[in-house]
């Protein structure tokens, strides 16, 4: 399964993806460590499965409280078809790709949507970048693992 | 295969059946004889009976607001302020189900009912602070030597407070909090066309742990506000509606010698100078026309390109806005939901025909939007009117509706001009590089809020927020400190120890 091509037009479209990804990315860790044969370690996906669960709790607190009057602020120059994900979990000897891409394109969404942030909404762009660098750590890991 | 996630959210509720008055800390059942459908106005259908309370209600509360006034104004301001964080606690515990109801209830899309539940609890923040905020003022030997001269601001009494229903969630809360602060009790009467957020938001308020009468909910239309000009023991009423009935309401509560501050209606331009970033502020200018379908009273209404700025405005303007998605605002990809009510609906479909009958052009016409699964909704989709002249009806009567009318100027003065004629002054945008000619506007023209490159300008809470002219009836404002002025007297006291 692969998400669709997100248009990324204002704030609160940015979170919302954001909170897709975050959720997609948590059930694919999930279900990757129920797996009888999982393809890696099931205690780093699950602690994985964990962590996004927490990442999308923060987001919404972040729309919550952070977004303010910005939830509808027009954004642009962020295109879409470069957060294109894949969660659904593959045949277990790609089990770990799939993980890894999944953190890098994550990595990217936020910390390309950091910058655009940055100007109107500082809290919320610190946030971003803090989901960015987990997303770094995670992937370095999962490498670590391969 | 695309992943396919549902972007409708769940309705809170699909039916809240008959709505109670909240009065003396309990759920009272209404004494009315008549009750009104509320309707969602994406699905036309009925999702709770609204009472229209008679007076023997709304005296029933104030009854009970001035029973617990005494106790009340003798609490400390501190203690005070601390039921409004208990209070905001609550909210941001059940934010996403308020905006929910915002949204079934009125039809706006769930990103704006979450921007107004996130004002109505700014607005009980601020109130938190009412220690600071309430201070008098003194002066050592202020009339003479040894003798000192202060102010204290006091609580009056019981106030009330009539909102509108386009903001169904925020606007009690332009009042409220700092009425309750400053150690009034209120009555409020919410917009009988979508009260189910104040409903609930009253159960938070009970909640929270508030005093019994303090704070007192009564249901209502027309009655219950005549009930509440009247009522010798409200002390001040605060309101906002169309300007005819803000009229009438400030005339009638000030004649029974009461404090009134009415907010009204509004005409508001959006005046676009060649040198403005088109690219930049037509997305901005979008969500000041259609926000909330329209049904703001900060809504950009008219633009203005001057000179040659009209053309590519209004090209770009009509491009974007038929681009706009309209629906149900309970789906998170919709950009525009339904107005109000079938007869709004109407209502703003008529203005398009005057407009049209009148020689306006229609560059876009939302007279014919459908929307799929959704055909008994009250929808208008993104309309542009072009070439709209100055004794058009749709130049000068509040629309309230999602429809841009063009007009053509030729200078700043002439918009200025333009804006300063209108019988409304609640807000205008200029749209521009130029310092100067931003300076300018803001400086010559009369209106309550200016935006400079914003086509919204929503004061935050801890400013005033309100019109001139007839967008505004009374002396202070909403919010702020302006609030805290109007819910409170001031009383000198000059002292001399001998």
């Amino acid at each position: 399964m692969v998400s669709e091509v997100p248009e990324l037009t204002n704030f609160g479209s940015l979170i919302r993806f954001a909170l897709g990804l975050e959720a997609a990315t948590s059930t694919f860790y999930e279900a990757a460590a129920a797996l009888p044969e999982p393809g890696g370690p099931p205690d780093l996906f699950r602690e994985l499965a964990a962590q996004h669960s927490a990442r999308h709790r923060l987001l919404e607190r972040t729309r919550q409280q952070k977004l303010n009057e910005m939830v509808l602020e027009p954004i642009t120059g962020l295109d879409g078809r470069r957060y294109v994900y894949y969660a659904s979990v593959p045949p277990r000897g790609q089990i770990g790709a799939r993980a890894r891409t999944l953190e890098a394109v994550a990595a990217r969404f936020y910390e390309e949507s950091s910058v655009v942030a940055k100007a109107l909404l500082t809290e919320a762009a610190r946030t971003l970048q803090r989901l960015a660098e987990e997303n770094h750590r995670n992937e370095a890991r999962l490498v670590a693992m391969a | 295969m695309a992943q396919q996630t549902s972007t409708l959210l769940p309705e809170v509720k699909a039916h809240y059946g008959d709505l109670k008055n909240f009065i003396g800390g309990k759920w009272v059942a209404s004494t009315a004889t008549e009750w009104l459908d509320d309707t969602n106005p994406a699905t036309g259908q009925v999702i709770a009976r609204v009472p229209l309370s008679p007076k023997e209600d709304v005296s029933a509360a104030v009854a009970s607001a001035r029973e617990a006034w005494e106790e009340w104004r003798e609490t400390p301001p501190i203690s005070r302020g601390r039921y409004f964080f208990a209070l905001r606690d609550l909210m941001e515990e059940h934010f996403e189900e308020l905006a929910r109801i915002v949204s079934q209830d009125h039809g706006k899309i769930i990103d704006e009912a979450r921007g107004e539940v996130r004002r109505a609890i700014e607005n009980v923040e601020v109130a938190a602070g009412i220690p600071s905020l309430m201070m008098g003022y003194n002066l050592e030997d202020g009339a003479a030597s040894g003798i000192d001269e202060e102010v204290l601001y006091q609580p009056l009494g019981v106030f009330a407070g009539i909102s509108p229903f386009n903001f169904p969630a925020m606007v009690q809360y332009w009042f409220w909090p700092y009425a309750v602060a400053t150690g009034n009790c209120w009555v409020a009467k919410p917009s009988e066309q979508d009260p189910l957020v104040q409903a609930r938001l009253f159960e938070l308020i009970e909640k929270a742990g508030f005093p019994p009468g303090v704070v007192n909910l009564v249901h209502g239309a027309k009655e219950a506000v005549e009930a509440v000009c009247d009522h010798p023991d409200i002390r001040g009423v605060s309101f906002v509606g169309s300007t005819p009935i803000a009229k009438l309401v400030y005339a009638r509560a000030a004649s029974h010698g009461k404090r009134v501050q009415c907010g009204g209606g509004a005409k508001n331009l959006l005046v676009v100078l060649p040198d403005a970033k088109l690219d930049k502020i037509v997305p901005n200018m979008i969500s000041s026309v259609y926000g909330t379908a329209g049904e703001r009273c900060l809504a950009g209404s008219m633009v203005v390109g001057l000179g040659e700025a009209h053309d590519p405005v209004r090209r770009k303007f009509s491009d974007a806005a038929s681009k706009l998605k309209v629906g149900y605002g309970l789906d998170e990809t919709i950009q525009m939901g339904p107005v109000i009510t079938k007869k709004h609906q109407e209502r703003v479909m008529g203005y398009i025909d005057s407009g049209e009958e009148q020689g306006a052009t229609v560059a876009l016409d939302g007279r014919r939007v459908k929307v799929s699964g959704y055909e008994h909704g009250y929808f208008v989709g993104p309309t542009v009117l072009d070439r709209v002249t100055e004794d058009m009806t749709v130049a000068k009567e509040e629309i309230f509706g999602p429809v841009a009318s063009f007009l053509e100027m030729g200078s700043l003065e002439e918009a200025i001009e333009w804006i300063n004629k209108s019988p409304f002054g609640n807000a205008a945008s200029i749209y521009t590089s130029s310092g100067k000619a931003a300076r300018d506007f803001r400086y010559k023209v009369r209106a309550g809020s200016i935006g400079i490159n914003l086509g919204i300008a929503a004061a935050m809470a801890y400013f005033p927020f309100g019109g001139m002219k007839n967008s505004f009836f009374g002396d202070l404002h909403p919010q702020g400190r302006d609030a805290i002025r109007f819910f409170t007297e001031s009383k000198v006291v000059i002292t001399r120890w001998v």
